[in-house]
């Protein structure tokens, strides 16, 4: 590169000199006869020709180059640095213009993670305050031992479940938006607000679900929609109910016989259609001591593991088969949760998991109530600190 | 999931009521991307009574995609007109009757049933 720049600029401009000034000295010469100066003129003047080449050189190459030089050193050296601005189009022009366009680009990327730090933190702080949506400790309903699993699989999760106590009912829901991250926690968001307002209006989940959806739709886009299964246990009667809106199915375990019934949950996911008040229904759930009642999102059950199978309902259902009779609630989801893990393996998190079971103690025992949102893999143990 | 796949084809029988598209591949958040403007034209030019969704081979529909096809059940039964599905494999029927979409629009084991009615 350094040859063809000084072949360019100096090497021609100096051999271009140098031929000038012989054929002018070789003219005189021979004009005025032989010798016309003496060989210590003739030194000065070979002498005074290279210096010329020199200060060209130095002008034409050296400095620029050192300009370039010291703008790329103070990049290396995260210094202020400034753009280079050559007319001309010779290797060192290429150069300047080079170091220009990777600075642009380099600025350019910088603003974006600049920008993508802001939102990354944006989103911290929503997905924590979504977090203290889903209550941090769940009402102890007197009779039951409750045990929650949730994990979200981005900062922003679209699984929703709350626990509601109004006067002698208590009702308790998981739910599931349509895709995840901030659409989805606001879908999530909303209907928690409508779902809590309703329940100190009315007094059935049927209607409470009706009125919620009848509001939800008005608000979401007609490609979101959110299913939910919704129990409601009334302390006064003993009865537990559920609504179904177009959720996964209702699991419960059978003390007595050990068997294990997924009941469809029919009814239609909330945002689909304005009024569901024909298609829900409230059907009771019979419930005997050591009956336990699972709900789960779709996020359990379509799980992949590394060979592309999924986790599916047949071994949710083992699961619970395998662990209900055997302890309490937190001891079933953390045994299944662990099956999970086992299964999954280290396949990626596509969507959101969340587990609930809810096991019925005998009459008069005291409720438990234990909420797990910790961000490990289920089935890890969690870091001691 | 970036990579899937999904081809329409399309079939408008003017001697028939109905337009038939057949979807091949998966319905998830990537593939619609690419065929979300083709599906809603048709559903705006169609000029029949009925537009029928063939899934019998289809693999895959994600939640996204079960909302695509319930705005395209309100936009059509807004002009009068239904959105029919027929042929969905087992897992996708599983997955379409638990949303509850089947209270809204009419669902054929296969395109044979469909017609026979």
């Amino acid at each position: 590169m350094f040859m063809t720049v000084l072949t360019k600029k100096f090497y021609v401009h100096l051999t271009g000199v140098f031929a000038a000034i012989l054929i002018v000295f070789l003219g005189l010469e021979y004009l005025k006869g032989w010798p016309l100066v003496s060989w210590d003129l003739l030194t000065v003047i070979v002498g005074g020709v290279f210096l010329t080449a020199l200060l060209v050189y130095y002008v034409d190459f050296v400095v620029p180059f050192n300009a370039v030089l010291d703008q790329v050193k103070a990049l290396l050296s995260n210094r202020r640095y400034k753009k280079i601005y050559f007319q001309r189009t010779d290797e060192l022009g290429i150069f300047a213009h080079f170091f220009n366009e990777v600075t642009g680009s380099l600025e350019k990327v910088t603003e974006d993670l600049e920008k993508s730090r802001k939102v990354s933190g944006e989103l911290q702080i929503a997905g924590q305050l979504q977090k203290e949506l889903i209550p941090i400790q769940a009402p102890s309903i007197e009779g039951f031992d409750i045990a929650v699993k949730n994990r979200s699989a981005e900062e922003l999760g679209g699984d929703n479940l709350d626990f509601i106590k109004v006067k002698d009912s208590t009702y308790f829901y998981v739910g599931d938006v349509t895709g995840h991250g901030v659409p989805a926690a606001i879908v999530m968001t909303m209907v928690n607000t409508l779902i809590n307002a309703y329940s100190e209006i009315y007094e059935t989940a049927y209607e409470i679900v009706v009125q919620t959806n009848r509001r939800l739709k008005k608000r979401i886009r007609a490609t979101m929609f959110m299913s939910m299964l919704m129990m409601k246990w009334n302390s006064s009667t003993k009865k537990m109910s559920f609504v179904g809106c177009g959720h996964e199915y209702l699991i419960v375990y059978r003390a007595k016989t050990g068997a294990v019934e997924a009941t469809v949950s029919g009814g239609i996911a909330l945002g689909m259609i304005a009024d569901i008040r024909k298609i829900v229904k409230e059907q009771d759930v019979p419930l005997e001591t050591g009956d336990v009642i699972v709900l789960y999102t779709d996020g359990v059950t379509e799980a992949r593991n590394m060979k592309g199978e999924m986790f599916g309902l047949d071994r949710l259902k083992e699961a619970v088969a395998l662990y209900a009779g055997q302890s309490d609630a937190q001891f079933i989801i953390q045994s299944i949760a662990k099956d999970f893990s086992k299964f999954v393996e280290e396949h990626v998190q596509e969507d959101d998991v969340t587990l609930l079971v809810v096991k019925k103690l005998g009459d008069g025992a005291e409720g438990r109530a234990v909420i797990d949102q910790k961000q490990e893999r289920w089935g890890e143990v969690p870091v001691q600190k | 999931m970036a990579g899937t796949v999904l081809d329409l084809v399309v079939t408008k029988n003017t001697n028939a009521n109905y337009w038939l598209v057949d979807f091949t591949g998966d319905l998830d958040s990537y593939t619609i991307q690419l065929k979300r403007k083709e599906l809603q034209e048709l559903v705006n030019s169609l000029d029949k009574q009925q537009l029928v969704f063939n899934f019998q081979n289809l693999n895959y529909i994600n939640s996204e995609c079960i909302g695509m096809l319930f705005q395209y059940i309100e936009q059509l039964k807004t002009a009068g007109k239904e959105l029919i599905l027929v042929g969905a494999k087992k897992h996708v029927q599983d997955v379409l009757q638990t949303i509850g979409i089947y209270s809204q629009v009419k669902n054929y084991r296969s395109f044979a049933d469909y017609l026979s009615v």
